[in-house]
Order: C-alpha cells, then sequence, then structure tokens
C-alpha cells in the first residue's frame, strides 16, 4: 500500500487514496493530527503524539518537538540517555502514522508519498527520505507541501483552468506557490518560501513579550513551567482568531503570574515576522510572472494560516479577500494522499500530470567586463533560473579571461544574489582549455541538468576539443550515507512504540503527568489519581480499565476546564 | 512550424487550444519518465504561449505594460478585517494616494543618515507598499532613478533599498555589473559631500591634523571649478601632484572610475593625465612648461635680488656684477631645470614601454647609454664632474631595476641615494690623498653597466614571451 504522509513541523497527518478519494487514518486516540512529538519513557520504549506531547510539560528532558525544523543538519538531540539525529526523531513519527494506517487498513505499508515544504534544500529533502528509510518504508517521491494543497483543493473544487496561489504557513516553515490547473495538468509556476518561519515564532515572540512584561527571565524558569508557558499562550494565540483579546495565566514557584494579549498588541509585537513574509510572496508573483489580478484565487492552509493576521496580509499586498475551502491542517494531507495515488497510478487519477519547479537558481561564477573594458569577477551567472519546470537542461558557453589561458575553473553555486560569495558553492569543475586560440573563440559550453528528483549533474565540453568533464552532485554535508543508514535502521529498530492499544493509557497517564505539572492547588488529588490508574492498569483487565479511563478523562476534564 | 508542430497543432492564436494540446501531449512525455521530451514539449508550449500573448495584447492575460511614467496616483488597499461577521468592522480608511517620487526623494534624504536599520523600518512601515502591484512599480522607479540620477546614499541603505523592493537577487535586474557600478558611485558620492570632508579624509588613513588638512585642501581642489592657471600654479611642485594622484586612485580604484559628483571631472582628469601622461599630452606640456618658466623666474629673482642687494651694499654699478648675477639667476635655474628632467626621466623610466621602435629600444637601452656617454665624456674631456653627472643617474636607474626585481620601480633606499652621490668625490679624494690613480668615472660606470646587463637578463626571457 502507498500512503501519502503529512510530516509536519507540529502535526502529522497519515491517508491513501481510496475509493472515495483521499482518506485520513485517525490515530489510537480517534484524532486524525498527531503531534510530531517523541518522548521517551523510564523503560526506552518511545512516546509519540498527544502522551509525548504532554510529556514536555511533565518530562521535558525526555521529550521533543519541531524537529523538522533540523532536518538536514547534524544537530543531535539526547533523550535519557540516548543522542537523536532529526531523521531519527522523524522515523519515530512515521512508524507511529504507519501503525495508525495499518491498524486502520489491515494492509502493510510498503511505500510512501511523504510532503515537504517547497523551498526545502537538497540536504532536507535527502534527509526526509532517509527518515522514511529509517522507518522501514520506500519514499520515492517527495511532493511539496504547496503543490500537495492545490492538489486536494483541486480534485475538490474540480474547477478548470484557474490560476492560485497556494499560502501555506504551518508550525515552522512558510511556503507559496502559484499554480495553474487546466485538463488534468497541475502546473507550478513558481515557488519560494523561508524554511525559518512558522506558527512557533509567533509564540517566541509572544513567549518573549510575556517575560519582557512581567520582568522574568527565561533562563531562570525550569523547562517544565517553560512547556506550560508555551501551551497556555499556544491557547491565547488561537484565541485571538476568534476574540479581541484573550488572558494569559501562569505559575512560577508558587507565584501565579497575569498577562494578556490583545489583538493590536499582537500585531505589532509580529510585524517583524509578517515583514518577512513579504519577501517570498513577492518574489512567486514576480517569479510567476502575475499581476495579483490574474490570480483566480488565494487559498490559505497550514494551521498558523488561521491567524487573523495572515489573511489581513493577503488583503493588503493582493488587494483581495482569500479563501479557505479547504481544512488548513488537512489540505496538504489529503493532497500527499492524491499524490501517493498518482504514484500508484491510481485508475481514476490517471489523467492527472503534475509539473513541478526549481525553487532555486543554479549557476556558475563569471567575470564581466565594464564600459571601460575592465573585468570584474565574483559575478553569479544562473544557468538554471529559480523556478524553471523541472526536469530541465540548459547550456550556456563561457570564455576564458585573459589570452594564454590555460585552465578555466567552473563553479557551481546555488543562490539567489547577483554575487557569488553570498551563495552556496556546491563544487568546482576545472577544464584544460588550448592557450593558443584566443580568448572569444575559445568556448566551453558548461550544461547543467536537473531531474525530477533534485539531483544537479554539470557537463563541461571544450568546444574546440569536444572534450567533457563532468561532475554529479548529489553528496550534502550533515547527510547520512547508505551505511550509517543501515546502521542507524538497526539501532532504531531497538526503541519500541507502545503498542496502539496501549497508547490511549499512556497519553491519559500522560495528560494526568502534565495536569500536575500546571495545576498547584490540585495536585495531591491529581497524584491520587495517577497512582490509582497505574494499579488499574496493572490488572490487565480490559473491561475495569476501561471504566477507569473513561472516569479520571472526565476528571481530567473537569479540572482543566476550571 | 515550431511550436506549434511540436504540440501537434496548427499556428492558433487560442490560448485554451493550446493548452489543451500541451495537456494531451504532456501525458504522452511525463516529466519522471520521459525527460528530453517533457522539457521539448514545455520549451514548445511556453513558446506558443508567449507569441499567443504577444499577438493579442489586449487580453487580459497580458496587463504586465511598463508602468507609466510618472505613477499615476494610486487607491491604496484599505486594510480591512476578513471574515469576522462577529467583530465590528473597522473604520473605512480613505483613499490614500501614493507618489512615488515624493517617497523616493524622502527615502534618499533619510538614507544619508547612514541607518540601514532605519531606513528599513520606515520602508516597512508604509501601508501602501503592501499593495504587490503598487510596489513592483515604485520598485522599477527605483530602478530607473539609480540608473539616471545616482543620488548619493551610502551602500548599506542601498543593499536595503534593493532588498526592500526585492531587486537583490539574481535575475531581478538586467545589468548587475551595472548596479554594482552605481552602488559604489552613490556610495562615493555620499562619502564626498562637503559636511563629510573630515570624516572621508580620516577614512582615507589621514591621521594627523596637518595631514587631515591636506587631505581636506585636496578634495575641496577636486570640486572646484577648473581653471588652467590655477591648476598649473598647483602642479608646480612633483609631489602636490603625487598626493592628487594617490588621493583620486583611493577613491576611484585601479584603474580609476570617474568619480561622482561633487567631484569636477575635469579636475580628476587633469591631475591624473599630471601624474601619468607624460610630457607628450597637453596637460604634461603645459605642467612641464609652467616649472622650466618657474624655475627660470626663480632664478632670474634671486639673481636680480643678490644683485640689488650688492649694488646697495657697494653702492657701485659694475658689469662684474651683472656677470655674477646672470650666474647665480643661470644656477639655479639649471638646479631646477636639472629636477625637472630628472622627474621626467624616472617617470618615462618607470612605464612599460614594449620593446621596438626608437622610443622602445632608448627606454631599454637608457643605462649602458648613459654609461657610454659618461666614459667618453670623461674620456675626451678628462672631466670628472661631467663623468659624475652622467654616471649618477645611470646607476641610479640600474640599482632600482635589479633591487626590485620583477616589478620596474626608480625609487632607492636615501642611503643608497646619498652614497651614489657621494661615492664619486669620495673616492676622489682618498684617491688624491693616497695618490692613487683610480680610474673612478670608469668603474662606476661598468658597475651601472653590470646591473642592469644583470636585470635585462632576468627580463628578457619573460619580454621575449610577452612579444611572441
Amino acid at each position: 500500500m502507498i500512503v501519502g504522509i503529512d510530516l509536519g513541523t507540529t502535526h502529522s497527518l497519515i491517508g491513501r487514496y481510496g475509493d472515495d478519494g483521499p482518506t485520513l487514518f485517525p490515530n489510537a486516540l480517534g484524532q486524525l493530527l498527531t503531534p510530531s512529538v517523541v518522548s521517551l519513557d523510564a523503560e526506552g520504549h518511545a512516546l509519540v503524539g498527544q502522551a509525548a506531547r504532554d510529556r514536555l510539560v511533565s518530562h521535558p528532558g525526555a521529550s521533543v518537538a519541531s524537529f523538522k525544523r533540523w532536518m538536514g543538519s547534524d544537530r543531535e538531540t539526547r533523550l535519557g540517555d540516548r543522542a537523536f539525529r532529526p531523521e531519527e526523531l522523524s522515523a519515530l513519527v512515521l512508524r507511529a502514522l504507519i501503525a495508525d494506517a495499518e491498524a486502520a487498513t489491515g494492509e502493510t505499508v510498503t511505500e510512501a508519498v511523504i510532503s515537504v515544504p517547497a523551498y526545502f534544500s537538497d540536504a532536507q529533502r535527502k534527509a526526509t527520505q532517509a527518515a522514511g528509510t529509517l522507518a522501514g518504508i520506500r519514499v520515492e517521491r517527495l511532493i511539496n507541501e504547496p503543490t500537495a494543497a492545490a492538489l486536494a483543493y483541486g480534485l475538490q473544487e474540480r474547477r478548470d483552468g484557474s490560476r492560485f496561489l497556494v499560502f501555506d504557513l504551518g508550525g515552522g516553515t512558510f511556503d507559496v506557490s502559484v499554480l495553474e490547473m487546466f485538463e488534468g495538468v497541475v502546473e507550478v509556476h513558481a515557488s519560494a518560501g523561508d524554511n525559518f518561519l512558522g506558527g512557533e515564532d509567533f509564540l517566541d515572540v509572544l513567549e518573549k513579550a510575556c517575560l519582557a512584561d512581567l520582568g522574568l527571565q527565561r533562563s531562570a524558569l525550569d523547562a517544565a513551567t517553560c512547556g506550560v508557558l508555551r501551551q497556555r499562550l499556544e491557547t491565547a494565540k488561537r484565541a485571538l482568531t476568534g476574540q479581541a483579546s484573550a488572558p494569559v495565566q501562569f505559575t512560577v514557584r508558587g507565584d501565579t503570574h497575569e498577562w494578556s494579549i490583545d489583538e493590536a498588541r499582537f500585531a505589532q509585537l509580529a510585524d517583524p515576522l509578517m515583514q518577512r513574509m513579504r519577501a517570498p510572496l513577492e518574489r512567486a508573483m514576480r517569479d510567476a510572472r502575475l499581476q495579483p489580478e490574474q490570480l483566480d484565487e488565494i487559498v490559505l492552509v497550514g494551521g498558523a494560516s488561521r491567524m487573523p493576521l495572515v489573511a489581513r496580509l493577503v488583503t493588503r499586498m493582493f488587494g483581495r479577500l482569500p479563501l479557505r475551502h479547504v481544512n488548513p491542517d488537512q489540505a496538504i494531507a489529503l493532497g500527499a494522499c492524491v499524490a501517493a495515488g498518482l504514484k500508484s497510478r491510481d485508475q481514476r487519477l490517471d489523467e492527472m500530470v503534475l509539473t513541478d519547479v526549481c525553487p532555486y537558481s543554479l549557476g556558475t561564477q563569471v567575470a564581466r567586463r565594464d564600459g571601460q573594458g575592465r573585468m570584474q569577477g565574483g559575478f553569479f551567472e544562473p544557468i538554471i533560473h529559480r523556478n524553471s519546470v523541472v526536469p530541465v537542461s540548459r547550456e550556456q558557453s563561457f570564455f576564458p579571461v585573459n589570452p594564454g589561458q590555460a585552465k578555466l575553473r567552473l563553479d557551481v553555486f546555488q543562490g539567489e544574489s547577483p554575487m557569488v560569495e553570498r551563495n552556496i558553492k556546491l563544487g568546482e569543475l576545472e577544464v584544460e582549455i588550448d592557450p593558443a586560440r584566443p580568448p572569444q573563440e575559445n568556448a566551453v559550453n558548461l550544461r547543467f541538468t536537473y531531474d525530477v528528483n533534485g539531483v544537479l549533474q554539470v557537463e563541461a565540453t571544450v568546444a574546440s576539443t569536444g572534450k567533457q568533464y563532468e561532475l554529479v552532485l548529489e553528496q550534502n554535508p550533515g547527510l547520512l550515507s547508505v551505511e550509517q543508514i543501515r546502521s542507524r535502521l538497526a539501532a532504531l529498530a531497538e526503541i519500541k512504540i507502545h503498542p496502539r492499544s496501549k497508547q490511549e493509557n499512556l497519553a491519559l497517564l500522560a495528560r494526568a503527568e502534565r495536569i500536575y505539572e500546571e495545576h498547584l492547588a490540585m495536585r495531591d488529588q491529581v497524584q491520587a489519581w495517577i497512582a490509582q490508574f497505574r494499579s488499574v492498569l496493572e490488572t490487565q483487565d480490559e473491561m475495569v480499565i476501561r471504566e477507569h479511563r473513561l472516569e479520571l478523562g472526565r476528571a481530567l476534564d473537569t479540572l482543566e476546564s476550571n | 512550424m515550431w511550436p506549434y508542430s511540436e504540440l501537434g497543432i496548427e499556428p492558433t492564436a487560442d490560448e485554451r487550444a493550446i493548452k489543451r494540446a500541451y495537456a494531451v501531449k504532456l501525458k504522452q512525455n511525463r516529466p519522471d519518465e520521459n525527460p528530453e521530451g517533457f522539457q521539448r514539449l514545455h520549451e514548445a508550449y511556453q513558446a506558443a504561449l508567449q507569441r499567443c500573448h504577444a499577438n493579442a495584447p489586449a487580453t487580459p492575460a497580458a496587463p504586465m505594460q511598463a508602468a507609466p511614467r510618472p505613477l499615476p496616483p494610486l487607491a491604496s488597499v484599505a486594510a480591512r478585517p476578513i471574515e469576522q461577521a462577529a467583530r465590528p468592522p473597522a473604520a473605512a480608511a480613505p483613499p490614500i494616494t501614493f507618489d512615488a517620487d515624493a517617497f523616493l526623494h524622502e527615502a534618499v534624504a533619510r538614507a544619508d543618515a547612514n541607518e540601514p536599520g532605519r531606513l528599513r523600518q520606515w520602508l516597512e512601515s508604509h501601508e501602501a507598499l503592501w499593495s504587490l502591484s503598487l510596489k513592483t512599480r515604485v520598485g522599477q522607479r527605483w530602478l530607473a532613478v539609480v540608473y539616471q540620477a545616482a543620488p548619493p546614499m551610502p551602500d548599506g541603505c542601498f543593499d536595503e533599498m534593493l532588498a526592500f523592493f526585492r531587486l537583490d537577487h539574481a535575475g531581478a535586474v538586467p545589468d548587475p555589473l551595472a548596479v554594482a557600478q552605481r552602488r559604489q558611485r552613490m556610495h562615493l558620492a555620499w562619502h564626498l559631500a562637503p559636511e563629510r570632508r573630515s570624516a572621508l579624509a580620516g577614512l582615507l588613513g589621514a591621521r594627523s591634523v596637518s595631514a587631515r588638512k591636506q587631505t581636506i585642501r585636496s578634495l575641496d581642489w577636486l570640486q572646484q571649478p577648473f581653471r588652467w592657471p590655477v591648476a598649473l600654479w598647483r602642479s608646480l611642485l612633483p609631489q602636490t601632484v603625487r598626493t592628487m594622484n594617490s588621493l583620486i586612485l583611493r577613491l576611484a580604484g585601479q584603474p580609476p572610475i570617474e568619480l561622482p559628483p561633487p567631484v569636477n571631472p575635469r579636475q580628476q582628469a587633469f591631475w591624473l593625465q599630471a601624474a601619468h601622461g607624460g610630457p607628450f599630452t597637453r596637460t604634461g606640456a603645459a605642467i612641464i612648461g609652467a616649472r622650466i618658466a618657474g624655475a627660470l623666474l626663480l632664478g632670474l629673482l634671486l639673481g636680480t635680488g643678490f644683485g640689488a642687494m650688492a649694488i646697495a651694499d657697494t653702492g657701485k654699478f659694475g658689469w662684474a656684477l651683472v656677470g655674477v648675477m646672470v650666474a647665480i639667476a643661470g644656477a639655479i635655474s639649471a638646479v631646477a631645470l636639472a629636477f625637472i628632467g630628472w622627474s621626467q626621466l624616472t617617470l618615462w623610466q618607470r612605464r612599460f614601454v614594449a620593446l621596438g621602435g626608437v622610443a622602445g629600444w632608448l627606454h631599454f637601452a637608457l643605462v649602458p647609454l648613459l654609461a657610454l656617454a659618461a666614459l667618453i665624456v670623461v674620456d675626451a674631456t678628462d672631466s670628472p664632474m661631467a663623468g659624475w653627472l652622467l654616471t649618477v643617474p645611470a646607476l641610479w636607474l640600474a640599482l632600482a631595476r635589479v633591487l626590485h626585481g620583477r616589478q620596474i620601480s626608480t625609487s632607492l633606499r636615501p642611503w643608497l641615494r646619498l652614497g651614489i652621490f657621494l661615492i664619486y668625490p669620495i673616492a676622489s679624494l682618498i684617491a688624491n690623498a693616497v695618490q692613487v690613480p683610480v680610474i673612478m668615472g670608469n668603474s662606476l660606470a661598468g658597475v651601472a653597466l653590470l646591473a642592469w646587463g644583470i636585470d635585462a637578463w632576468r627580463r628578457l626571457p619573460r619580454r621575449r614571451r610577452t612579444l611572441a
């Protein structure tokens, strides 16, 4: 079975393309959204989802969230006595999701299409694929999140010949894509984004302002208090979508602090973030060569796009209201399911073809001749322009600067600055040329070929001799090699995820423990409940356990609603 | 006919037909299965669409016409909260008109403070510029201002302006080199503003009060209107020419660009010519002429002065006195002329002159020619003074060449200069004292020839290579 997975910064979802279109599978707690949080318990078993999220408060040292932001880097996180790479943490989330899918369908998951932010770099994409391998599934195809959202949206709307902009503000990433759909073709015109801008950043801003207002130092707070504060602020942020102001209350070492945030203040605090959002939008529109009036619709997806600030941003920039037909939390996952259906060549979807773009410019370093005939070096000359439709192969001729030059160094750069010093160097190719020829007759043809999977191949041909040089850029620093993945796979297999049957109980226990941390007044009571529930669990009598579970759940609900 | 043949249709201006044909063909050439076929198809599709848009400029699909200039006032997009039926609607903002030129004018004025962060905040605070279409147009206007007017602006602020209008990435501007040059020019213009002259002098490395004063004066000269008499008067001393030259090169780079206003381009050209032009350019000839005239005048003045003093002293006027006066004037003029001649000679020797032609060979063989002349003169006239006059420059140039290795230079360390001047008289004195006949002229000329020979030996293979 091929599944579609939205592996998000804060939440993840799984589903597949079934008889009645894309379907998402619920987790053990019956929810479609599984928090992308991993926690390790005392026995070294992994908890994923809501239970792990609650344990962020009660066991901050053994729990981790938002690791999608570190994908493609070497950063390791210590949970208990083991260090995890971001790929491994993602793999644990994937394993939990796969278990949910297998429980829902009874079939084995062999392959998945995973959605990634459109602006994810090569390293980040490879890390996502490695996470799939570590979770024991094949991930041949990644789909860009805005494209996925468009697939879901397009299928729902069945509108033909429309152009739209997908605005995807997730928990940790911001993506913009301009697309067109016609005659069963989904064509991406342009993508742009910011890999480090999402709902979490808005939370950071609120946290900083709150602590500053109350005269508290973040370093003086323990991890549990921070966890509580963040969850309270998250609630307040969500509340601001419906009301003008929201109160925040939390306790530090017995002192209760109260704070409140209103819309105007939030808008002011978030202004730097809103300013950062302008760049990708302006870029995507320019690259798509479209005027705002030419867009048929602006679609908002991603949980953080629910903020009224975002709708206002779109209105200010495009002079019109955004549309939000799709459930912003599920759109990407539904689109990933459609992509999975396309991948398995589902008969119902055969009429669809998707074309995507390369979000970065790739090129080489050149010297330019100015008006006075002087050569000035260090300029970036794009060969594959940003937002070219992939696969793409382009060739350009370059000439030596000086007469009598015997070698030509061709650097390969990725980036958007017109000066190479601000771009990323991917590699270089040294080509031998005939020094006797005059420079203008000594061309070297440089060909860049970029395939659907993001592999760049660089080929240089000396025009006079026909001699060829080649460079394939697949390796990225900060990535695992095949052998490393294999050894990590074995190590990761030792970490068990609790069976689904137990997860409801574990999630409830985690929740009770979180509430124990948060509610000082009722601590003894909550502790007694936890002890009681633990002893009931030991009886292993399903009937009794279920009864107690419902009872404890209700009790905690009452406690939290007060 | 390409591109329509690739799409399998007759040439058409119907966008829908092109898209339909593309969709059909695309399903046979999927990007993941047939990359080459897909790329060919996609290029044809793009070309067909472009032709279709070019032929029908009135269709709504192509309103990307150039922004009309000057920009018409535009109604801003009022920011209104959306989809909150439960909330009271915000008071409708009155339509704002946006004056792009006034905005850019103020941006330039604000950039003068050189605080990029504050400039960015100010730019971002413009509500009207949230609108994509307006911002694109204002950005194009800014680019036109940069190309045409290039107002003074520090580079940090220039970068902020480019970044704000998203013109700071590859492909956003047609010619990045031109923009980079404008950026440098605008930055220089900002530095050169009269009120920042003192700070600029500090940046140029003038530490002491007098050095700072001198740099400020030189900057002032560069900005004055050009007048020949004033310029020639200032360029009388070679030291001034050197200072002005190095100041211009530090500002304008090597090779120099034309400095922006307030620098007067004629002043820049004059001082560069004065330093590099040589005696055969208009400026060079004028300066040499002025210097010669100056030297003669100085000699005449001093001679007359001495004469007048002598007459006042003795109260008598005699022809002998006139003779002394003329001799003094002549001697002073001769020394001054020798200096001028020497400075022109070193300037010429310092320049790279390719072999071949009379000038080239003369340039190359100046040292042996001087040495030979010295030998002949000493031999013929038996005057050690004349020999000394010719040997010293030969020795100087030869030693400078040898000691500086690859680069062509004529400068020597002070103790070496002194040595060259003194070795002849001292050796003569010693030779006279100990009554040993030493043929100083010959041996020193020999040293010069030897040094030149070593240098020529070192250089010749390189010359031959460049010639080939």
